[in-house]
């Protein structure tokens, strides 16, 4: 952990720090280049936290605005996007269990991990194909949704986002080990639960 | 090592995690256990599923909407500044000093018209008038109460011509550099009351205008010497309106003359004046009591006054002000003297 701190103190490289200089003071046309930066990647990790598309949207608006708010408080000790997606994990996980009390109250009548890949084109490829493909990655993101919150959020970070253990330690403050144990454990789930939805892999 | 140790283990024996030993360990009993074999398989698959994922794109619209709401908020903050200190600390400086300014351009745009309008009243001709009816027909209500504290200017020049008017000939020559030719002042004065009907400016020239009849006879013909004085008016200043102004006894001189025989002195008085190239001698003989009028050159008074003084004791009756150049009437009233 000490060794993950001191790599975040020397790693001040930042692209996006100067943009973030330009907000603090008050330009908020610099904040739209942030967006337009980071927005493909907070969406697709919002919607695979989450695994519905328009819940997916509002987490990105709620993020950024978040963001927004507080990026007076942003001092550059991490990377931006290290501290962005620290607030669309903390604003997916709210929904997620603001989404799980609706539904208690009033009676699910579809999983909203049921329709997931909406909009998900697959170019170039025959119609069944495309169709076998759009199920199966249905089928994987119902999988996720299967998941604990303390897991689905370093598979998708680890796994379908791709970040260093280093960044995921930022993003999430945790250390490195219980970030490996838990993303060991997830990825033993999808396994079990792919293999249960799909019948082989 | 059994079967399902191992299988816990294979995650972090794919990703290298695992110590030496350990490795080795694991990669031993996969070789040879077809069952754990599989499991590796199938993890390796399902990592594969996972990561084959595609990327969604963001609808277009998500942008805008994130900017629209990054605006809102400014709005919001900025509006919950405003609302911070509007009302205590920002509205009522404001409108205070809103108020002062008001106050402070009203004086200053009253005193710029002030000699512009001073000379309004005294035009005895045709439009003149006209203008003054039509004034002080609607500020007659405003006037009085706008006269207390606007009045200063007039109460001055009261007080002062009381006090033998000093101020006035202190003023003379800014007036004498503003004379321009009757007919444009009269124009220039009508545009300015066209202008500001409602303005205090015109409120106050009414003010002035109305105090006229009051203060009129008293006050100083300071406008009517400008209007008369300057180099370039001499021609011009023959038009009718001037011609009736010193008819009227207006601007000028009035003087005295108690001589011992004032028939006599009439005489003596318009040759006198006809020798200093006085222009509209009048002269006039009742009941022992003469008065010559003229229009004379304002620079020739003091040696006019120096003659008459050789036929008689002179005083001076009106002693409003000086006027250096330019014509000016002159009334002399001759009478019986010691």
């Amino acid at each position: 952990m000490s060794k993950t701190s001191d790599q975040h103190k020397t790693a001040v490289h930042d692209e996006d720090y100067e943009i973030v200089l330009s907000c603090r003071k008050g330009d908020d046309e610099a904040f739209g280049i942030l967006v337009e930066r980071h927005q493909k990647k907070v969406f697709n990790t919002a919607l695979r936290m989450t695994g519905d598309y328009d819940e997916a949207c509002e987490v990105v608006q709620e993020a950024f605005l978040a963001a927004f708010r507080a990026i007076r408080k942003f001092r550059g000790e991490a990377k931006f996007s290290t501290w962005l997606y620290g607030i669309v994990v903390n604003v997916s996980k709210t929904r997620l269990k603001q989404a799980a009390q609706r539904r208690r109250k009033t009676v699910s009548i579809d999983d909203p991990a049921d329709d997931p890949a909406d909009g998900l084109a697959a170019e170039g490829v025959s119609a069944l194909e495309a169709l076998e493909k759009k199920d199966v990655q249905a089928k994987v993101q119902r999988c996720i949704g299967t998941l604990e919150e303390e897991f689905r959020e370093v598979l998708v970070l680890r796994d379908i986002q791709g970040f260093s253990y280093d960044e995921i330690g930022g993003i999430l403050e945790v250390p490195e080990g219980t970030i490996k144990s838990r993303l060991f454990r997830a990825r033993e789930a999808m396994k079990n639960c792919l293999k249960k939805e799909l019948g082989r892999l | 090592m059994d079967c399902r140790r191992i299988e816990e283990k294979l995650p972090a024996y794919l990703e290298g995690a695992l110590p030496p030993e350990e490795g080795k360990l694991v990669e031993g009993h996969v070789a040879a256990c077809p069952n754990c074999r599989r499991v590796l398989e199938d993890l390796v698959k399902a990592e594969k599923l996972i990561r084959g994922l595609e990327e969604a794109d963001p609808p277009p619209w998500l942008k805008q909407k994130i900017m629209a709401g990054v605006r809102e908020e400014r709005a919001r903050r900025e509006g919950f500044l405003r609302k911070l200190f509007y009302p205590l600390h920002i509205k009522i400086p404001a409108t205070a000093l809103a108020t002062v300014l008001i106050a402070v351009f009203a004086v200053y745009v009253f005193r710029s018209v002030e000699p512009e309008t001073r000379y309004l009243h005294q035009v005895p001709s045709e439009p003149a008038s006209a203008v003054r009816e039509k004034v002080s027909e609607p500020t007659a209500v405003i006037a009085p109460k706008a006269a207390v504290p606007e009045a200063p200017p007039d109460g001055d020049r009261v007080a002062v011509s009381a006090a033998g008017r000093e101020a006035d000939r202190k003023r003379l020559p800014t007036e004498e550099k503003e004379a321009r030719p009757r007919p444009e002042q009269q124009a220039v004065a009508e545009k300015t009351v066209a202008e500001k009907p409602d303005a205090a400016p015109s409120e106050s020239a009414a003010v002035r205008m109305h105090k006229t009849p009051l203060a009129g006879s008293a006050l100083p013909p300071a406008g009517k010497g400008r209007a008369l004085s300057g180099a370039a008016a001499k021609d011009e200043m023959r038009t009718p309106a001037v011609a009736a102004r010193v008819k009227a006894g207006g601007p000028g001189y009035v003087f005295s003359l108690y001589a011992r025989d004032p028939a006599m002195a009439v005489n003596d008085v318009e040759s006198l004046l006809a020798g200093y190239g006085a222009r509209k001698i009048t002269k006039e003989f009742r009941d022992g009591m003469g008065l010559v009028t003229a229009e004379i050159d304002a620079g020739k008074k003091e040696d006019i006054l120096r003659k008459l003084k050789s036929l008689g004791e002179v005083r001076e009756k009106d002693k409003a002000a000086e006027y250096h150049a330019g014509p000016v009437s002159l009334k002399i009233e001759v009478l019986a003297g010691p």
